[in-house]
């Protein structure tokens, strides 16, 4: 186990190692988190989460400045320009969220790598006119804050008719995408705005990202790299039929042969294996919340709307910054009384029970 | 079947950037979402609907970037893989398609087939085609019968006063899209988005 320890903590050691505390994340609290589930999952548990981790599901800080680079170094040619300058002067890097927010925090990084490349820093040129624009973030998962971070975006600053006649660019970039939540992202957009359907088309409305979740299980062989777990227990029909809602009920489980070739876990059975320990012990952890509201608002496999009848989100994806509560809560749950502490500490968020 | 359409009476589409371009299938800026998949035009629907059992070639038809490109996936298969019921389904797929374009781009294609008025909408071919016509001095000549299915739904919704919002599935056997079955479509993705205000919102 020690091995297995020690590589996962290389990966993630860097977890919120901007805190005034330092990082959280040690040896013994990656022991300590996996020695909550029962004593012969351990040892698998640590091998999959090592193999899972290896495939580039984790972006330390390091690794973030490597992204934003490369994507800063992309720019000028996706956005027709010879010269970085000349293109950072006439683009508007959108900051709509919150100074805590992911989107904050990847703008400060942009800053310093823009400050580096260009000699000047983002809002040296705010006043220029914009023929660019930029939406940035960590995570699109089901796509509910880009939605009304764009839509309100906008729509305050008149934006439509400039994107469909290409007046300006309009650009959005993530580091991990789940394309279920980009496509209906886009569609609810487009209904959002009166039926427009510049947002369905990649030209003109691009999203782009450097990893995607394939998680709609009616595509074509999406990879299904998330936890999404198959009709195999009493318990999960259970759990469902408490749900008070009927959206989306239809997707709450993968069929058995999805997806049909295994490239994300080492195995099919060790996906079925691992999407039912976390599955069993984010239900048992749920059981746990004694007020229904709160109850229903989350789900065992990470958060997704409200209303859809379903296990989560099931992300498996993290960065350095903070973890999306569209994870597994067993990577974040952590409310004093329920007997459970997250391998990846909140922070900004709390859990509201 | 054949049918004559006086040119001066008629709304004649042929490119797609002309003012009536809208109503070729071709066109572009009349995405379409089944299955909550993204389809970027009703061609590539209705050329990878010939495909029901050949979720590959329905997924590299669609996933190209113009309707051009995805007619010419779709003719380097369509001797060997097309449906074997495809000449008797084909108008029935099409006018499944033009609904789905009409239900999801109301306001832009009600009223492109509003602006026709009572003319008669023909699709110009330069040879002969199921779909259009070809021109025969001052008339054109054919089947007509994209024309005549976008005159039926200008009757049956626009005329009409209809909003169409939900179009029901063609009862035809394995009608699929990438494998799965293809339910009632409708024009109503409305969810409960919370504001990112809300602290306790999934990302």
């Amino acid at each position: 186990m020690d091995t297995k320890v020690e590589d996962i903590y290389s990966i993630i050691k860097d977890y919120h190692c901007d805190e005034v505390d330092g990082s959280p994340i040690s040896t013994e609290s990656i022991v300590q988190w996996v020695n909550q589930f029962d004593t012969d999952d351990r040892d698998f548990i640590l091998d999959e989460l090592l193999h899972l981790l290896s495939q580039d599901i984790y972006v330390s800080k390091a690794k973030a400045l490597e992204l934003l680079s490369s994507f800063v170094q992309n720019l000028p040619s996706l956005l027709g320009y010879n010269d970085l300058s000349d293109c950072v002067k006439q683009t508007e890097f959108i900051c709509v969220q919150k100074p805590q927010k992911s989107q904050c925090v990847l703008l400060e990084l942009l800053d310093s790598i823009i400050l580096e490349k260009c000699g000047f820093s983002l809002n040296a040129y705010s006043d220029n006119a914009k023929k660019n624009y930029i939406y940035i973030d960590d995570i699109l998962a089901s796509g509910g804050t880009f939605c009304n971070d764009i839509h309100n975006y906008v729509k305050t600053q008149n934006l439509l008719d400039k994107i469909k006649s290409k007046e300006i660019k309009f650009l959005s970039y993530f580091f991990c995408e789940h394309t279920w939540g980009s496509n209906n992202a886009r569609y609810i957009l487009k209904n959002k705005f009166n039926g427009d359907s510049v947002f369905l088309e990649p030209k003109l409305f691009p999203i782009f990202s450097d990893y995607k979740i394939e998680n709609n299980i009616r595509a074509v062989n999406d990879k299904l790299n998330l936890v999404y777990p198959t009709k195999s227990k009493s318990t999960y029909d259970d759990y469902l039929a408490n749900i008070n809602s009927d959206r989306q009920a239809e997707k709450a489980y993968r069929v058995a042969n999805q997806p049909s070739k295994e490239a994300f876990f080492r195995s099919s059975e060790n996906r079925l294996k691992l999407e039912q320990i976390f599955l069993d012990k984010g239900i048992e952890i749920i059981s746990k919340i004694a007020d229904d509201d709160t109850k229903s608002k989350h789900r065992p496999l990470g958060k997704t709307y409200p209303s859809y009848k379903t296990f989560g989100t099931g992300t498996m994806f993290f960065t350095w910054r903070n973890v999306s509560n569209t994870c597994p809560i067993v990577f974040w749950w952590n409310v004093p009384g329920h007997g459970w502490i997250g391998l990846f500490p909140l922070k900004n968020r709390g859990i509201k029970i | 079947m054949i049918r004559e359409y006086n040119i001066s009476d008629s709304v004649v589409f042929r490119k797609t950037k002309e003012q009536f371009g809208g109503l070729s299938n071709m066109a572009s800026g009349y995405s379409l979402y089944v299955n909550e998949i993204i389809i970027p035009s009703a061609e590539h629907l209705y050329q990878a609907m010939r495909y029901s059992a050949y979720p590959e070639i329905q997924a590299e038809i669609i996933s190209q970037d113009n309707a051009m490109k995805a007619k010419m996936v779709s003719n380097k298969y369509k001797d060997a893989y097309s449906r074997k019921d495809w000449d008797q389904i084909q108008v029935k797929v099409m006018r499944w398609v033009l609904e789905i374009k009409l239900a999801q781009n109301w306001n832009q294609f009600s009223e492109l087939l509003a602006s026709t008025g009572d003319k008669n909408i023909v699709e110009y071919a330069p040879k002969y085609k199921l779909w259009g016509a070809i021109q025969s001095g001052n008339k054109l000549v054919g089947i007509n019968a994209l024309g005549r299915l976008l005159m039926q739904l200008r009757e049956k919704y626009i005329h009409a006063g209809d909003r169409l919002y939900c179009v029901d599935p063609l009862p035809i056997s394995n009608f699929m899209l990438y494998g799965h079955p293809i339910g009632i479509i409708c024009d109503d993705l409305i969810i409960d988005i919370v504001t990112y205000e809300d602290e306790d919102i999934c990302c």
